[in-house]
């Protein structure tokens, strides 16, 4: 099996590396906001990520986690603050960020096996025009390995459960190989056989380096699980600790 | 007999170069059409034809080929619904019924200063006798254009068809390439308006490729199929309007609806039979 944690060369456009001795994120006072929306859906928010943890992202439905991730991948320009990934302005270091992001998000009618799913994670290390190549089949194939999924390679996405749907997005963030993970509520309506994967599988990330921020709603493994926890309400960060009192 | 039967509409240089003309103008529509069928822009490929008319109009004013005619407006159009969506102010089905009714209006009024439908007939219902060497040039020359393009940006087209975000997130430029589908459909769509008529000229671009969704389990051969389905309905259907006397677009269309029924029908028996084994 490849080693997916061992950096492939980058396409000539990903020249930012990360500055070192710099937190993986740091956001001062941002805001955002759909267009055409009333209100801020995240409002003046500010925490500091270190490099190499696993942050977990809580908050009730609505409070602002999905459009958070959103704006720190660079899918959603923030109204006002200012956001640093790695030392860098959101964006720059855009080959180091993988956003996950929930199933609704992908169009899982679309007539494509599992395998090429996951391949796509390998189109970032190409750039335009370029096809992939053996070494990046090879670290397909131990992505689907290390998540269960081989003996699924070839069959349609939509044909899959929630969580192999699920397993198969993780399995592409991992051949995309980035050292920040965005990863919106990974563990939702999954079963319990994909929950197991996963949590090995963000371990695995952690022991290489990686840093993980995730949406989830479940407190249940918050102390053994993370190193830090963020909690949003109304658009608004109302703590950044580990403990559940106020 | 059946040698004759084939051999027979090769001897007037007409059909030679309809036959010609059919099968790039098939593969130009079922190849971009399979993006327009994944992507549901259905609509966007029926609102294409029809935008047409002013082009014409104008071009037949001015005394250019209609084809030039139709090739701007059909860009205009794709320009135009792409600029009014990409603010997502507006959803892509409302702009395209703003611009689709527009263009047809100042069409239909321009029509009035020309005082004359017959001008427009071939185009607004196809002829294959009206098609040309220069016709097969141009239609061979966006055929080269659209295969070029399809192949050059498979993987970035595949991956911006299904996950936006993520090629927003590596940089693969969705919105442009939304662009570059709607202009290859607008090359495609002007492909086949000679032939089939701006009417029926969706049926090219939309049922080959509907069909093909039905039964493929990769995109590629999502594509392959539609491209087959379309040269094997625009072939067949010239051959029955030559010996039939009768339109060879409406002919074409029939014969492409009647592979999506079959399909269709295929597909629901062989899924309640699969539904049933379980």
């Amino acid at each position: 099996m490849a080693n997916l944690y061992t950096p492939l060369p980058y396409c000539l456009r990903c020249s930012k590396k990360p500055l070192p001795g710099t937190p993986a994120i740091e956001i001062k006072n941002v805001s955002a906001n759909y267009p055409g929306g009333i209100r801020n859906a995240i409002d003046h928010i500010t925490f500091t990520i270190e490099t190499g943890t696993r942050v977990a992202l809580l908050g009730p439905n609505g409070s602002g986690k999905s459009t958070l991730l959103k704006v720190l991948s660079g899918l959603l320009p923030p109204s006002s603050g200012i956001i640093k990934i790695f030392g860098h302005p959101v964006g720059k270091c855009f080959h180091e960020v993988n956003y996950l992001p929930q199933r609704s998000e992908i169009d899982w009618d679309f007539p494509i096996s599992v395998e090429k799913l996951v391949l796509t994670g390998s189109y970032i290390h190409l750039g335009w025009f370029l096809r992939p190549k053996k070494e990046h089949f090879e670290r397909v194939d131990g992505a689907l390995q290390l998540l269960g999924l081989n003996n699924l390679a070839h069959r349609q996405i939509g044909q899959l459960s929630v969580g192999q749907q699920q397993r198969a997005l993780l399995a592409r963030a991992l051949v995309h190989n980035a050292q920040l993970y965005l990863l919106d509520e990974p563990f939702n309506a999954v079963d319990i056989e994909t929950q197991i994967i996963m949590r090995d599988t963000f371990d695995k990330l952690k022991h290489a380096g990686k840093t993980l921020l995730i949406a989830t709603h479940e407190r249940e493994h918050i102390a053994t699980d993370y190193d830090d926890a963020l909690f949003i309400e109304n658009g608004k960060l109302i703590k950044q600790s580990l403990s559940h009192s106020s | 007999m059946i040698f004759q039967f084939i051999q027979e509409p090769f001897q007037y240089a007409f059909m030679q170069k309809a036959f010609i003309g059919i099968i790039l103008a098939s593969i130009n529509c079922a190849a971009i059409g399979s993006y327009v069928v994944i992507r549901r822009m259905a609509f966007f490929g029926e609102a294409l034809t029809h935008t047409l008319l002013p082009g014409i109009v104008f071009a037949y004013l001015r005394g250019i080929h209609l084809f030039w005619g139709a090739l701007s407006a059909s860009i205009l159009t794709a320009l135009g619904i792409g600029l009014l969506t990409s603010h997502k102010e507006l959803r892509q089905d409302t702009a395209i019924g703003v611009v689709l009714s527009l263009m047809f209006a100042i069409g239909i009024m321009m029509m009035g200063i020309v005082r004359s439908f017959r001008d427009f007939s071939s185009i607004l219902f196809g002829s294959i006798l009206g098609v040309t060497s220069g016709d097969i040039l141009l239609t061979g020359s966006i055929t080269l254009i659209v295969i070029f393009s399809l192949f050059l940006l498979y993987k970035e087209l595949e991956l911006s068809s299904f996950d936006y975000n993520y090629a927003k997130l590596i940089r693969i430029k969705p919105t442009l390439l939304r662009y570059i589908i709607l202009l290859l459909t607008a090359l495609s769509v002007v492909s086949a308006v000679q032939m089939l008529g701006a009417l029926l000229t969706t049926a090219l671009l939309i049922t080959p490729a509907a069909a093909a969704a039905l039964i493929a389990r990769t995109f590629f051969s999502l594509m392959l199929f539609s491209i087959i389905f379309a040269i094997f309905a625009g072939v067949l259907g010239l051959y029955l309007s030559f010996y039939f006397q009768i339109s060879s677009g409406a002919t074409i269309v029939v014969i492409c609806s009647t592979i999506f029924i079959t399909i269709w029908i295929f597909k629901v028996f062989y899924n309640r039979w699969q539904s049933s084994q379980k």
